[in-house]
């Protein structure tokens, strides 16, 4: 037996990605008949994010590791924030006025974003002596499920191929999809993942007087420090449902 | 005698001579290195904070938490000396298995133990994670040490609990006591996996015993003396790891490093153990095991942790040189770090 000093594997810091996507169209921006101002779907989530944004940077673990990138969609995709560390402070831009809601135009946006984001984060993050690994992403979409692009419904099969580009190798990307009370629950199932039986997705209601945003960051929050290697039992896939929101059991029309 | 003005005179150029002498110790004594918010402090080297690539004073950074470096060098505390002093400190022996936790607070350990010719200097140290420093949990590292008559070894532990289990901090200081308990009593011929099935069937017992949720990783060392050097021989579970060290040279002995290891961290009570690769090392030689925030960032030759070690471990550190060298701060780093290192002389 001989004293060998060889190959040692290389330190390697792993840095997450977070979308928050926005859904934009008209029937995010208006109220309900009746119902009061700053009321639509969209003021709720305008509100929500930009304070979940801020909690996550005040989590030392997320404040080191993380980025974020805000987009939005209606008939077109646009970058509010550009995918930046959450230590680095970003304004987060007005969205276009639109009408449509393309899914399937966002969905391949964000997987040729995607590829661009890890390019940059890697080279952001490069350090002497360590190799930098980017993990899956988490996509944050939030919608009120209802696919609509030049003046007709969009087909599931039209949106579905980009998604299952983002959710399969090499991106692997977690989609967590959002909606308030009415959205359509089955677009948001399908659009969601879960964990490895994919029955269990990451679909949500969130319920607009009891959503928090603190509570909102603590369920990102976990569900990313579980997604870390260092001593997690299994990488959280189904993140826990946040307080004031109602997991989507599956679809109706399966 | 002198007269009233000459003496005010007198008086007032020593009091200049005097504020001169305190303002040039201040100046002395105050070599601070002064880093912007943001800026990256090169590792190893006193000096100058590098520019930004660009020049320019960056984005604005949100206030909280400071990012100040990302990786900043240790100066050695200095302990209160009162009396001569002339005598060197006193390194104690090991007489009893010991195991090092830190559920809320950072804790070293530092002894002797002279064995067949071979002296082994031990240090072991737990330091509570940024991570669950500011979750206000408690740590989860164990680590320890223990001599086995029967076996003629030295037995180093590291275990690490899993941060999604409530409980592992218990299991994990669970896991390390039966580990130094079981390998004082295995056979001088039995395997390093015997202490791990006992082990996991001792901890099935606590867990179903305490209606514990936890699991942990765990790592063993066994370092007995021989004709030929000191066999060193490993074996574990999950992501804690083991290492052996001369300066300049680094060798992982027992790692579960994978290119995407998001969906799993092996554990015990569940998993099999794996051997490690067995050594013969000469004295002058560390090993050292340790939990992944620790040997985590360890990497050979070009990691920034390693290198600063080959500097700061030559020779055995002081106990608290130690635990500062093992909380090293770097800005990727935040679960909890422990290891045991024992020097070869």
């Amino acid at each position: 037996m001989t004293t060998q000093f060889d190959n040692p594997p290389a330190a390697t810091v792993r840095t997450y990605l977070i979308y928050v996507v926005l859904d934009t169209s008209e029937s995010m921006r208006v109220p309900k008949p009746g119902a009061k101002q700053r009321s639509a779907p969209l003021d709720h989530f305008i509100d929500l994010f930009p304070r979940m944004i801020r909690e996550l940077a005040a989590n030392p673990v997320t404040n080191n590791l993380a980025a974020v990138s805000v987009l939005a969609f209606n008939d077109d995709a646009e970058i509010l924030r550009p995918m930046t560390p959450l230590d680095r402070a970003v304004p987060i831009g007005k969205p276009r006025i639109g009408f449509g809601t393309d899914y399937a135009g966002v969905l391949k946006f964000l997987v040729a974003q995607h590829v661009k984001d890890v390019r940059a984060v890697k080279q952001d993050r490069s350090r002497d002596g360590y190799n930098v690994d980017v993990a899956r992403p988490w996509i944050f979409f939030v919608t009120d499920g209802r696919p609509f692009a030049n003046d007709a419904d969009q087909a599931k099969a039209e949106w579905m191929q980009y998604r299952e580009q983002l959710t399969d190798p090499p991106t692997e990307a977690r989609i967590v999809a959002i909606g308030l009370p009415g959205a359509d629950e089955d677009v948001l199932w399908w659009l969601a993942t879960g964990n490895e039986h994919g029955l269990r997705r990451n679909a949500f209601i969130s319920d607009q007087r009891r959503a928090d945003p603190k509570e909102l960051s603590v369920s990102v929050v976990d569900a990313i420090k579980s997604s870390i290697s260092a001593s997690a039992r299994t990488g959280l896939l189904s993140i826990r449902t946040p307080v004031g929101m109602r997991r989507i059991d599956g679809p109706a029309n399966g | 005698m002198a007269d009233g003005p000459t003496l005010i005179a007198v008086v007032g150029l020593l009091a200049l001579a005097l504020f001169g002498w305190i303002a040039l110790q201040r100046r002395r004594s105050h070599n601070v290195q002064r880093v912007p918010a943001g800026a990256e402090v090169s590792t190893g080297r006193a000096g100058k904070a590098p520019p930004s690539p660009s020049g320019s004073a960056g984005p604005a950074r949100s206030p909280r938490p400071a990012r100040t470096s990302t990786f900043q060098k240790w100066l050695p505390p200095k302990p209160l000396r009162f009396g001569r002093g002339g005598r060197p400190d006193t390194e104690p022996a090991l007489v009893d298995p010991v195991v090092v936790h830190g559920s809320w607070c950072d804790s070293v350990f530092h002894a002797t133990h002279d064995a067949g010719g071979t002296r082994f200097v031990i240090r072991a140290a737990t330091v509570r994670g940024k991570a669950h420093a500011y979750d206000r949990e408690p740590g989860q590292d164990a680590v320890g040490v223990g001599w086995s008559a029967a076996r003629g070894a030295l037995l180093l532990v590291a275990a690490d609990g899993l941060g999604s289990l409530r409980d592992s901090g218990t299991v994990a200081q669970t896991a390390a006591e039966l580990a130094l308990d079981h390998g004082a009593r295995i056979g001088p011929g039995d395997p390093l996996t015997e202490i791990f099935r006992r082990v996991s069937a001792g901890l099935y017992r606590e867990i179903d015993r305490g209606g514990l949720e936890g699991a942990t990783t765990l790592v063993l060392a066994e370092l007995r003396p021989t004709r030929d050097g000191v066999l060193v021989t490993t074996c574990g579970v999950g992501d804690s790891e083991a290492w052996v060290m001369r300066p300049g040279k680094w060798k992982a002995l027992h790692h579960e490093r994978v290119r995407d290891s998001e969906n799993i961290t092996r554990h015990l009570p569940k998993h099999q153990p794996t051997e490690g690769h067995d050594l013969v090392v000469r004295r002058g030689t560390v090993v050292i095991v340790g939990s992944d925030g620790f040997a985590g960032a360890l990497g050979g030759e070009g990691s920034p942790l390693s290198r600063e070690l080959d500097k700061h471990w030559p020779d055995p550190p002081s106990a608290v040189d130690f635990l500062a060298q093992v909380g090293f701060q770097d800005d990727y780093f935040n679960d909890d770090r422990s290891a045991v290192a024992v020097w070869i002389q």
